[in-house]
């Protein structure tokens, strides 16, 4: 089935279509050929096998060839054009003008580049015999001319065609083109004259060196000119009868060894045929020791060296040979590299002829030769190069990789983390402990009492109760309790007597508290501490709540500056500063004792530090737990003291009670409390004692454990 | 992304202004900045209380949220509402005054402190007995010791005093005494730059605590 293939997409389409029914793209030519021009009408994957008009064009589209020949053939050369210009040079002149284009030019080669001026002149040189011999010459192949070759015949019958007798007169080129080169004038007048048997020198006239003559590619005469062929011209021409300069050689290649005069006077030309050579001397140091040297016909080989170069190369002789015996030899990869660049040497590239190059048929490159890669080439399917089945890689490189791989592979997988040894929970030990504090605390409350009160007199405690004492009757004493129920109990026990002394002076407590618990515990305080002394206080008439201060170091700042606006009303919603003990009472400096009591160090200092600016550091006291004592003890040290005086833990409690005569819970508590913390001490020291001896039998045992893993 | 308006140049600058009078407030007699310090101060505590409500609330949302999602700490979290429901009502209805509230903090609140704190106890003893076990090194046996005489010495052994284990007077007591005020006092001026450090910082504006 007659089919057309797509120029872009390869796609095999009908002939009638015009554009491509799979990408559009247009099978047949906007502008064809004339019907004349059969042979441009070119299938594709079909080379054109028609020999080129122009043989040094081969690259020019149809059109552009044909067009030439129509210009050649059927558009005669106008002389009337050209006669209208009268000729500068003489005859003689244009005589030679023709010789020098023919030796320059090689003929009528690349005679599509020659202007017409000088396709004329070349014509009027020519009589119409030897264009007859000449064209009968070159028209004769002999054996099948190649593509390169076939210029001859082209352009023998171009020169036939185009030259006529009326083109003898042509427009001189009056152009002077290589003007400021100094050539020997003398030499291009001998070589004219040789061609020509004319003496130009009797013209009188200057000629430039080159005029008419067109730059020209050596390599271009060479194929055009073969030896051979220009041998049997100059021969031919011989035998016509033309005069031959004497001075030419008539020896085949005389004419190149010659060389011309103007070439002899370049410097460094020193040396001149027929001297004799002279013995070139060696430097003055060797003279004597080394003769002249004298360059000889003769080959190194046949040279007999010297006794002392012979000495030297026999003792060199071996060292070489063992030198190159110790050589590697050649690896096989370089084995494999230099027999590819041999073979890829011996291999000749493919070189299309020109009859085989394609030209394009379609498109804007309609009729260019050889422009694009050619349809069939880019067409053609081929298979890709087969790779390497196999990395070329060594065996330790293999090992390398597996390696590689395994350790990714590895990496992510989860591990198992190791158990780790954990210190077994004696649970045991924990509950003996319990029981043994436990039945301590229950041996204190029973069998008591069987230990001595401390009897000796604290500086602290003496402040607390010479601070008691100095207060006025019916003190107003701010009361603030920022305790937890857990220290509940210790601090009960040490401000019992202390603030069972105070209810005795008939002092108005008012509570507040910085804890969201100290309400609570502050109002449970007062209760227990008066059901335990025997007095009768009352919410309201012995002391007033004002419940939680919040804000932290802010609330107390705040309430030490204007309490009666930070905390104005009590828990119970009542106005709290319009209660009758309280109407002197506006700021903390109108309070005749501030008592802190706490077991937090830290919101101990915080009062300290907010309270300070309001306050008078004889009116402060603290009674906190045995843990706070060493944070207030700086302030309590100070000079001038910032506190008044610090109680602290049941030891003070129990001191302040046996001072005061004020038994209370601080005393009924310190036989329990002492023989606890005995009990305490021994478990430590007991516990602490045995397992100092367990881990130390253990853990060699673990290191020998741990050596082998 | 949107710029938290904490971090806005406007809280910046309430901040340093806040700041720069309650501080002038403290060395310049001058009643307005007395006032207007005091009412910078009047508003912290209040937003201070606003933020316990709040953290009282999240607290509950927290806990409904268990007892919606986990049945296994639903018990947990039920019981906390019945303490929260019970304690609000006691507390806020009857008043602080009222004798089931007084029993709520005898037998409820009191008790389990208390217990706590005796766990803690143990926990102590137990974690010294094995202090050596775990790590054999100087400073434990340096540790170890001061408690056991700390403890020696602020107790009678049995009624027996000795004279250089106990009293307020005795060496060791002494000893520790001006071993920890030391300490204490050290620590109290590190606590104090530090805190002029880190009010400079936020004066300036260069640390920002709020909004974080």
């Amino acid at each position: 089935m007659d089919t057309q293939r797509c120029p872009m997409c390869g796609q095999a389409n009908p002939p009638h279509l015009e554009v491509c029914q799979y990408c559009q793209a247009r099978l047949k030519p906007l502008w064809s050929e004339p019907p004349e021009g059969k042979s441009s009408a070119i299938e594709e994957g079909i080379t054109k096998n028609k020999a080129p008009i122009q043989a040094d064009e081969p690259l020019l589209p149809d059109w552009l060839l044909s067009s030439r020949s129509q210009m050649t053939e059927g558009e005669a050369f106008n002389p009337e054009e050209l006669g209208e210009e009268t000729p500068i040079l003489p005859e003689g002149t244009q005589d030679r003008e023709d010789i020098l284009n023919e030796i320059f030019s090689g003929g009528a080669s690349a005679e599509e580049d020659v202007p017409e001026w000088l396709r004329s002149l070349r014509a009027g040189r020519m009589s119409d015999e030897e264009r007859q011999s000449q064209s009968d010459r070159f028209s004769e192949p002999e054996e099948p001319i190649p593509f390169w070759l076939d210029f001859d015949q082209g352009e023998a019958k171009d020169v036939s065609t185009e030259v006529s007798s009326e083109q003898r007169e042509v427009p001189p080129f009056t152009e002077v083109p290589f003007e400021e080169i100094g050539f020997d004038q003398e030499w291009l007048e001998l070589q004219s004259g040789a061609a020509q048997g004319l003496d130009l020198r009797e013209t009188g006239q200057a000629v430039p060196p080159f005029e008419g003559i067109e730059p020209f590619d050596l390599e271009e005469v060479s194929t055009l000119f073969p030896p051979d062929k220009y041998d049997e011209e100059k021969e031919t021409e011989i035998a016509e009868g033309k005069e031959t300069l004497t001075a030419l050689p008539t020896e085949e290649g005389d004419w190149m060894s010659e060389i011309p005069p103007w070439l002899e006077t370049l410097p460094g030309q020193e040396w001149v045929e027929g001297e004799t050579v002279e013995p070139e001397m060696p430097p003055e140091f060797l003279q004597g020791v080394v003769p002249p040297f004298v360059e000889t016909d003769e080959t190194l080989s046949e040279i007999e060296f010297p006794a002392w170069l012979a000495d030297v190369e026999r003792t060199i002789e071996p060292e070489l040979d063992t030198v190159i015996e110790g050589l590697t030899p050649p690896t096989d990869e370089v084995l494999i590299e230099e027999k590819d660049q041999e073979v890829s040497r011996q291999e000749p590239q493919e070189i299309l002829p020109k009859e085989e190059i394609p030209i394009e048929v379609v498109g804007p490159l309609h009729g260019l030769r050889g422009v694009l890669p050619a349809e069939p080439l880019v067409a053609e399917q081929k298979k890709p190069a087969k790779a390497l089945s196999e990395l070329l890689v060594t065996e330790k490189q293999r090992a390398q990789a597996e390696l590689f791989l395994k350790l990714i592979e590895e990496e992510g997988k989860p591990k198992p983390i190791p158990p780790t040894k954990r210190a077994k929970p004696h649970t045991l030990w924990k509950v003996l402990i319990f029981l043994s504090l436990f039945a301590a605390a229950m041996v204190g409350l029973i069998l008591r009492p069987f230990s001595s009160v401390p009897q000796e007199l604290s500086v602290a405690v003496l402040d607390a109760m010479q601070a008691v004492n100095q207060l006025p009757a019916q003190p107003t004493i701010l009361l603030i309790v920022d305790i937890e129920g857990g220290d509940f109990a210790e601090m009960q026990a040490t401000t019992q007597a202390l603030l069972d002394q105070m209810m005795s002076r008939g002092a108005f407590f008012v509570l507040v508290s910085a804890n969201q618990n100290g309400a609570l515990q502050a109002d449970r305080l007062l209760r227990q501490v008066s059901q335990v002394s025997g007095h009768s206080y009352q919410p309201g008439s012995g002391w007033l709540n004002l419940g939680y201060l919040p804000g932290g170091v802010t609330g107390m700042q705040a309430f030490a500056q204007s309490m009666t606006d930070i905390l104005p009303n009590s828990v119970d919603g009542e106005a709290a500063w319009e209660a009758e003990r309280l109407q002197k009472i506006r700021s903390l400096a109108d309070f005749d004792l501030v008592l802190v009591i706490t077991e937090d160090s830290t919101r101990a200092r915080q009062w300290i530090e907010q309270l300070k600016g309001g306050l008078a550091e004889t009116r402060l006291m603290f009674a906190v737990s045995a843990q706070v004592e060493p944070v207030l003890l700086p302030y309590y040290q100070a000079d001038p003291r910032q506190v008044q005086s610090v109680i602290a833990g049941i030891r003070d409690g129990a001191i302040y009670e046996t001072q005061s005569a004020r038994p209370g819970w601080a005393m009924q508590l310190w036989d329990t409390y002492t023989l606890v913390a005995l009990t305490g001490v021994v478990l430590i020291s007991l516990g602490a004692f045995i397992y100092l001896l367990l881990g130390l039998l253990v853990r060699p045992k673990a290191k020998v454990e741990e050596k082998p893993a | 992304m949107k710029r938290s308006f904490l971090h806005s140049p406007f809280s910046t600058f309430v901040t340093l202004v806040t700041g720069l009078i309650v501080l002038l407030g403290y060395f310049i007699d001058f009643e307005m900045l007395r006032e207007l310090r005091f009412r910078f101060l009047q508003w912290g505590v209040i937003l201070a209380a606003v933020a316990l409500m709040l953290g009282v609330f999240n607290l509950l949302r927290v806990h409904w949220s268990r007892l919606r999602e986990s049945p296994a700490k639903a018990v947990y979290s039920f019981m906390f509402f019945v303490g929260f429901v019970l304690s609000l009502s006691v507390g806020g209805l009857l008043g602080i005054q009222n004798s089931l509230n007084r029993a709520l903090v005898d037998y409820v609140i009191v008790p389990i402190e208390a217990s706590l704190f005796v766990v803690i106890l143990v926990t102590l003893i137990y974690a010294l007995t094995r202090l050596l076990q775990n790590r054999l090194s100087v400073f434990n046996f340096v540790f170890l010791a001061t408690i056991i005489l700390s403890l020696l010495s602020s107790i009678p052994l049995l009624g027996i005093e000795i004279p250089f284990l106990h009293g307020r007077d005795s060496l060791l007591s002494l000893a520790f005494r001006v071993l920890g005020t030391a300490g204490v006092r050290g620590l109290l001026l590190g606590v104090a730059l530090g805190s002029v450090i880190t009010g400079i910082r936020v004066l300036f504006g260069l640390d920002r605590p709020y909004g974080e």
